[in-house]
């Protein structure tokens, strides 16, 4: 081993490791709602879309409005600036990324995951 | 139907099986003419190898067959294809699911492997690389062993079809993949992972025999088209997206993009170190054996990564590890699949490995110490980025993998990050594109470094200066502009030369330029490109980046097919007195049961920037509010919140005989609660309102959303209408995100330009390898150097241009 070598790769990891600290530190966690009440930071919370509640999508004020229940069952409005995301009715899961503000969710990105084809069951048979 | 055919299930699950016996045979024979050079084997093993390809050719043809015949008692038919389908998109269903997608990659495999074959025996490498092509073959044909695209909907669902049901049409294909692209992306993308395994082959072979130089010259060609072939089809794929899917960008860092994106760059990394081992080996050493170059390790390492990497991706998008985190779904395709994928990214690493490991010290080199400023300096640093470009991208990409293991929650990687980590590789890489360029073989002078660069640093410092008059005002990207102009005009200037002397060394100018152009694109883009929420009621104008809208109206297309609703909305778009219209796209689909909308953007495109208009909502402004339910909604009844409306049944008992359809409601007051039946009469789709009692509210049966494959979940429409609330005229109403996108062209011509630099590169360097195979040809620089001297007043130094040529 030649000390280039070395020195090369003490660099190339020191410049990753601190890549992933400034990703780290900026990342977003999964968590539930209580906790990213009380975190207040930048979170993501995974759950489903209340469907007794209702959805809005209000074209003027450009706010997309539901009431998301988490994945540990807590539930809380979601405010998002933008469209309703495509898919949004049929989606098994909706991914929400943002912060809580005033006991509501303001929501920076939402993620929809779609029943994949791949899933297809007896029951879409029809028989 | 069609029992009878020659291409039934059976006999396609028998082909899958006959070659893969095939393949393994073939594997054995050529292992042991490896083993004893006897030609007996040899025949064996060309024959098994020609049996297994036919095998599964015939088995390709039996899926294609089963599709076009619409064979739906087939789960993959039935799951992936529809009566519906036109032709080139019922093509394309035979690749649009996992299994399918397996047989494509076997199928190029085997297409890619027929060519290696004939290869290898003029190089004089069959034996060891058949032995390892056939263990990948076989590898691949196990995957569909297991997961056959022939099982039938009986084994797939037992005891829950009876025997011989026949589904009457398929579930069709996401009806946003039906376009032009699905016909062409994925076969392209998936030849690029095929001929991703020939410099594997190549190198593990060349371990084995102790070949470490001519390898390189014999691989290079088809590391090259694994390059071009790859990075096209990743290009497509994100051209898809912008033009039709309306991601609003080329890239997404999405897992399926950087599943591709990750092998790519290490192949792209793999063609620099391979040139520098080439140039700095030799075919003739001292006692007229091969001698190795520079970077003979990292060469014999990126091979067997690049391939290992491409396994991994399979993997990282098929296992449904990522789940999670993407917007695409993956399902688990099942835990021995899983397992199989994993098995083989470590067999194939393994052997890779061990073989390294083994040779690890015999791997040494003529080349010595590399010069800072010498033209292997920079390639080597070159390939060092890419590689870091790419480890960067694999460890984002999986880090919803890595943080479980540590016993961290899942984080996944976001745009952001991967643009902020990648800002300064872009640094590196146009400025490297640049110097390097300026740099000789061996060892550079200040005096000539400086010289070959002057002219094209006053172009770029000129240019650069464009770029700030046209808006562009952050240092970071005013240098990052310097840098892609400075690359982009010095491969100009020295492309240009070389044109005017031997014609075949241009492919690398010509890519580097079209990488410069691309990174210029994708810098401004992702910069500064800006958005704006625009809402336009029918016939009004509104203005967005100086483009007076006008909502024209809508057009229903695509009216042949009645399984969707597709309507392009006519946008109006004036400026400096010339007017354009764009048509932004919105359908409906029983491929989600008409739940929710499919939006197609509408795009203006000019050379220096785009115009893209996404469809954000359609929506009727005024008029009666409208409101649609499933069997057992309840909302609060407009108008009047106090009161709720259950939407309890539909009653189409007596449609066929009265031609009405009914609905029946639940209505509760704060006293009472009653029910109430609406009807339409289905002739003219008029509807009867029902006043509420008590209130001045009259509630109708508007429409009825029928859900053809489930009529339990059916909508039906309720219309709402209160005298005391008289409606405003009802008015249509599209609401549109406008973005300008400044320079996209550029990424799109960057691709084609280097796509076509990678062309001219094969076609040298596959003249290069059958001089190696024939050592008397005179090589294109010895040509070259014959031409100067005779045509020119140069007697003794080695031009600049050809010296500069040579990578």
């Amino acid at each position: 081993m030649k000390p280039k070598y070395i020195i090369g790769a003490v660099i190339a990891f020191a410049v990753l490791v601190t890549a992933f600290i400034v990703v780290e530190s900026r990342g977003v966690e999964y968590m539930n709602f209580p906790r990213a009440s009380e975190s207040g930071s930048k979170v993501q919370v995974a759950g489903v879309w209340v469907k007794e509640k209702g959805q809005e999508y209000n074209a003027a004020s450009n706010l997309f409005t539901f009431t998301m229940q988490d994945r540990d069952g807590n539930t809380m409005p979601v405010k998002f600036e933008g469209a309703k995301p495509n898919n949004f009715e049929i989606a098994t899961e909706v991914v929400c990324t943002g912060r809580v503000e005033n006991g509501e969710f303001v929501a920076t990105n939402i993620l929809t995951k779609c029943p994949s084809k791949y899933e297809a069951t007896s029951k879409d048979l029809q028989l | 139907m069609n029992d009878t055919a020659v291409f039934n299930g059976t006999l396609g699950t028998i082909a899958i099986c006959f070659a893969l016996a095939t393949a393994a045979i073939s594997m054995v024979a050529y292992g042991l003419m490896w083993k004893n050079g006897e030609e007996r084997f040899g025949k064996i093993g060309r024959v098994g190898f020609h049996a297994s390809v036919l095998g599964f050719m015939f088995a390709s043809a039996t899926l294609m067959f089963l599709i076009f015949t619409h064979q739906f008692q087939y789960t993959y038919v039935w799951q992936h294809s529809s009566s519906f389908l036109s032709r080139p998109l019922l093509m394309a269903s035979f690749y649009a699911g996992q299994e399918g997608s397996f047989m494509l990659w076997t199928l190029l495999t085997c297409i890619v492997a027929v060519f290696v074959m004939g290869y290898a025996q003029r190089v004089n490498y069959e034996a060891p690389v058949m032995t390892i092509y056939t263990l990948v073959l076989v590898c691949l044909l196990m995957i569909l062993v297991v997961q056959s695209p022939f099982e039938t909907l009986q084994a797939s669902f037992p005891g829950e079809v009876p025997a011989g049901y026949i589904p009457p049409t398929g579930k069709g294909m996401n009806p946003q993949l039906e376009n032009l692209w699905i016909t062409i992306h994925p076969p392209i993308l998936f030849m690029g992972f095929a001929a991703m395994s020939v410099p594997f082959v190549f190198a593990i072979a060349g371990l084995f025999r102790k070949d470490f130089q001519r390898w390189i010259t014999v691989s290079l060609p088809w590391t090259l088209f694994a390059s071009m072939v790859l990075g096209f089809g990743i290009m497509l794929g994100g051209w898809w997206a912008y033009e039709t899917l309306g991601w609003g960008g080329f890239w997404a860092w999405d897992p399926v993009e950087n599943s591709s994106l990750i092998p790519w760059l290490v192949c792209v990394a793999l063609v620099h170190t391979m040139l520098v081992q080439k140039r700095t080996g030799t075919m003739n050493g001292p006692n007229g054996l091969p001698m190795a170059g520079g970077l003979v390790r990292t060469n014999f390492v990126l091979a067997i990564f690049a391939y290992a990497l491409i396994l991994y991706s399979t993997f990282l998008t098929r296992s449904g590890v990522l789940g999670d985190t993407s917007v695409h779904s993956f399902v688990a395709p099942g835990m021995f699949v899983y397992a199989v994928l994993l098995g083989i990214i470590f067999l194939f690493l393994g052997i890779g490995v061990v073989a390294l490991a083994i040779r690890w010290r015999q791997l040494t080199n003529i080349a010595g110490e590399m010069k800072l400023m010498s033209r292997e300096n920079g390639l080597a640093l070159g390939s060092a980025v890419l590689v870091g470009c790419s480890i960067v991208t694999l460890i984002g990409t999986s880090w919803p993998i890595i943080r479980p293991i540590f016993g961290l929650a899942k984080k996944p990687f976001e745009t952001g990050d991967f643009n902020m980590l990648m800002l300064p590789f872009g640094f590196i890489i146009v400025f490297l594109n640049a110097l390097t360029m300026g740099l000789k073989w061996k060892n550079t002078s200040k005096e000539s470094f400086i010289k070959a660069l002057s002219l094209s640093t006053i172009i770029a410092a000129v240019g650069t200066l464009g770029l700030i008059l046209l808006g562009i005002h952050d240092p970071i990207y005013i240098a990052l502009g310097f840098g892609a102009v400075l690359a982009l005009t010095i491969n100009l200037e020295m492309g240009w030369k070389i044109l005017r002397g031997n014609k075949s060394f241009v492919g690398a100018y010509v890519s580097h330029a079209g990488v410069a152009l691309m990174m210029l694109g994708i810098v401004f883009t992702a910069r500064y490109s800006v958005t704006q929420h625009v809402r336009l009621p029918q016939g009004e104008t509104k203005e967005a980046f100086g483009y007076k809208m006008t909502y024209k109206g809508q057009e229903q297309i695509e009216l042949d097919k009645t399984d969707r609703e597709k309507f392009a909305h006519k946008i109006e778009m004036v400026k400096d007195g010339s007017s354009y219209e764009v048509q932004p796209i919105i359908f409906w689909s029983d491929f989600n049961k008409r739940q929710s909308a499919f939006l197609e953007p509408g795009i203006l495109y000019y050379p220096t920037k785009d115009i893209y208009v996404s469809p954000k909502a359609i929506e009727d402004d005024g008029g009666n509010p409208t409101v649609a339910m499933h069997k057992g909604d309840k909302i609060p009844l407009p108008f009047d919140s106090s009161i709720t409306l259950r939407f309890v049944k539909f009653e189409m008992a007596n449609a066929a005989q009265d031609g009405k359809q009914s609905a029946v409601v639940e209505v509760a007051t704060k006293d009472s609660t009653f029910s109430l039946t609406a009807s339409r009469i289905l002739e003219g789709g008029r509807y009867l309102p029902v006043l509420i009692p008590s209130t001045d509210i009259s509630i109708g049966f508007g429409d009825l959303r029928a859900d053809r494959e489930n009529l339990a979940n059916s909508e039906a429409v309720f219309v709402f209408s209160s005298p005391s609330h008289p409606a405003p005229p009802s008015k249509r109403v599209i609401t549109v995100d406008v973005s300008v996108k400044p320079f996209i062209s550029f990424v799109w011509a960057g691709v084609i330009i280097m796509v076509g630099g990678f062309f001219f590169s094969i076609i040298r360097r596959w003249k290069d390898v059958f001089r190696v195979v024939n050592p008397s040809a005179p090589s294109p620089l010895q040509q070259a150097q014959t031409q100067f001297a005779n045509g020119e007043k140069i007697s003794n130094a080695r031009p600049k241009e050809i010296n500069a040529g040579e990578v």
